[in-house]
């Protein structure tokens, strides 16, 4: 399985990761290694089982519509690097992470 | 030429395509997937939160009931399959409103497919097919240091949307025209409101539009560039975006151009679309199924439970109207706008009120009033079994028109029992022949110009006359039944 230097740089853009030349380089070769594993599996003849999401027997799993209390914006916000007020605070949102 | 002779000309060489996709939040008391309470307007930011939709990690998401029985509610009203067998997934993508990374919705097997909704345009009946039905969650709210996207430096993030359960509802690509556009949205809304799903607040995000758009010359089989429309918070905003594409994109196709398939959002103060470039380019959400929620089966006594929880609906509603109350379609469709609308005016009815009198008095002085004070009839003073009591009076002909007017007024504001006031400061109508002729005779002899003028084939004379008779028993007359005997005594004499 070989995997272009352009999907890593797409796959990195997606996950909002600014990654190093050197960086994407080791990375294209771990990601390889479970691309290869990957492979292997779907080598196993699985077309007598029935295609499956879950592993679990369980269905239709549901809760009632009840408000319970929730924990509260000091709670929420004790581990934000910044804040303001109640808000989370985030940088800029758009521009060249993006863009990339 | 103005905006509307170009965009015929616009359709009279090119088809235009409309598919409109509409989220709207599902009126839960619990979020989707966590039970924080739902209402993110009324508490500080991020105050109804939790780790699940904090979207720390660690924790197990689990499916809101009510969340899964409105939206098969929502499919039911519009002619939706619910197939046996549906399952969330994730969409991935990192955006600071989501903190989780992903959004959990429905990829392959969505809780609905194929259903329809049918309504008028300019008198002819559109039928717009729906794609399909899901259940998603919503996002946070961000605002942004000087509300200005592209320049903030930082953005503030208030989580207390998120999670609230979100309903997709997928139109195909039938609507032609601006105009059916918008149809769509109002009868939607209309239904979703009505069988109490969503309260259908465009201006405030509750119900939410997105709409693809492309042309294509007459006549051509393949579908033209389509380009996908946000930030539209009203029905016009809806119809005017479009119409504003329809005449950008003819004037590329018209210089042998060709467009660009992209985002564009709609500036309501400029009054047109602006691509949204570089945002959108990514999109590649890699869904897949959600590991942390079993599957839901729906059978058929499920669905069939469901089924007998929805109301009449609108539509059905304002036919039986005009054939059991022999409204007008007019009528009918006015009385039948909203659920308590029309459950206001059944009320009347069942409260012995004749169903033309009822329909006159709610779609006329009690909407002008509810109107005027932004309060409607059932939280008035009056309240419907007040007005009910106001209008059998007049049926009676206990009151006369005017003074039910002034009453209607009165009341609608102050409360009060109509009956007793009518006794209490002696508003009765005055019917009685005798009384009444010899006031109309008093009146003829205070005013011979007027008599004369009348008798020599002048009708408005009868005006003064008749002003006189009203005076003459503070306005409490029976004014049909003094024209009737004003004309009867001129004429004899």
């Amino acid at each position: 399985m070989t995997l272009s230097r352009a999907e890593v740089d797409h796959v990195a853009t997606l996950a909002r990761l600014g990654l190093s030349d050197a960086e994407k380089d080791r990375l294209l070769g771990e990601l390889e290694a479970i691309l290869d594993h990957i492979e292997r599996l779907q080598r196993v003849d699985t077309s007598t089982l029935a295609e499956t999401a879950q592993v679990g027997d369980l269905v239709n799993v549901l809760r009632a519509d009840v408000p319970e209390a929730p924990i509260g914006a000091a709670a929420a916000l004790r581990n934000a690097p910044a804040t303001d007020g109640s808000y989370f605070v985030v940088g800029a949102i758009q521009g060249t992470e993006l863009d990339a | 030429m103005t905006e509307t002779a170009t965009i015929a000309a616009a359709l009279d060489r090119y088809e235009v395509v409309i598919g409109l996709e509409v989220h709207a939040q599902l009126l839960t008391r619990s979020k989707m997937f966590c039970p924080c309470p739902a209402d993110y307007t009324s508490a500080a930011p991020n105050a109804n939160t939790c780790p699940v939709c904090l979207g720390l990690p660690g924790v197990l998401p689990t499916i809101n009931q009510e969340a899964v029985d409105f939206t098969v509610r929502t499919a039911l009203a519009l002619h939706c399959d619910i197939p046996p067998f549906t399952k969330f997934d994730r969409k991935n993508y990192f955006y600071p409103d989501l903190p989780k990374g992903y959004q959990i919705s429905q990829y392959d097997l969505p809780l609905s497919v194929s259903g329809h909704l049918e309504f008028p345009v300019g008198g002819d009946a559109v039928r717009c097919g729906i794609t399909r039905v899901h259940l998603e969650e919503d996002t946070g709210t961000m605002h942004h240091a000087g509300d200005v996207l592209q320049s903030a430096t930082s953005s503030l993030i208030d989580l207390n949307r998120c999670g609230v359960p979100l309903m997709e509802i997928v139109g195909e690509p039938d609507l032609r025209t601006p105009e059916a556009a918008r149809e769509y949205l109002v009868r939607l809304r209309q239904i979703l409101t009505y069988i109490g799903v969503n309260d259908g607040n465009l201006e405030k995000g509750s119900f939410r539009c997105d709409a693809n758009i492309s042309l294509r010359p007459r006549g051509a089989q393949e579908l033209g560039v389509k380009v996908e429309v946000k930030n539209m918070n009203s029905f016009r905003a809806v119809q005017r975006a479009l119409e504003s594409e329809i005449e950008r994109q003819t004037e590329v196709l018209d210089a042998g151009g060709t467009l660009v398939q992209e985002t564009r959002g709609w500036v309501e103060a400029q009054g047109r679309t602006i691509s949204q470039r570089s945002k959108e380019q990514a999109h590649d959400y890699r869904y897949f199924p959600e590991p942390d929620l079993p599957p839901l089966r729906l059978d058929a006594a499920f669905v069939e439970r469901v089924r007998a929880t929805l109301p009449e609906l609108p539509e059905a509603r304002a036919h039986r109207f005009q054939q059991q109350y022999g409204l007008t379609a007019y009528d009918a469709a006015v009385l039948t706008d909203t659920r308590d609308e029309a459950d206001t005016y059944e009320a009347l009815v069942a409260a012995r009120v004749p169903a033309k009198l009822a329909a006159n008095w709610q779609s006329g002085d009690v909407a002008a009033l509810a109107n005027e004070h932004h309060v409607p009839l059932q939280h008035s003073g009056l309240g419907i079994d007040g007005l009910a009591s106001l209008l059998r009076l007049v049926d009676a002909g206990t009151i006369n028109g005017p003074t039910a007017k002034e009453l209607l007024a009165e009341l609608y504001v102050s409360g009060g029992n109509p009956e007793g006031l009518v006794r209490d400061r002696g508003l009765a109508q005055v019917s009685d022949t005798a009384e009444l002729s010899a006031l109309v005779d008093a009146a003829i002899t205070a005013n011979p110009a007027a008599a004369a003028d009348f008798r020599a084939g002048k009708q408005r004379a009868l005006g003064q006359l008749m002003r006189a008779v009203k005076e003459a028993t503070g306005g409490k007359a029976d004014m049909p039944l003094v024209n009737r005997l004003l004309r009867e005594r001129l004429l004899e004499q």
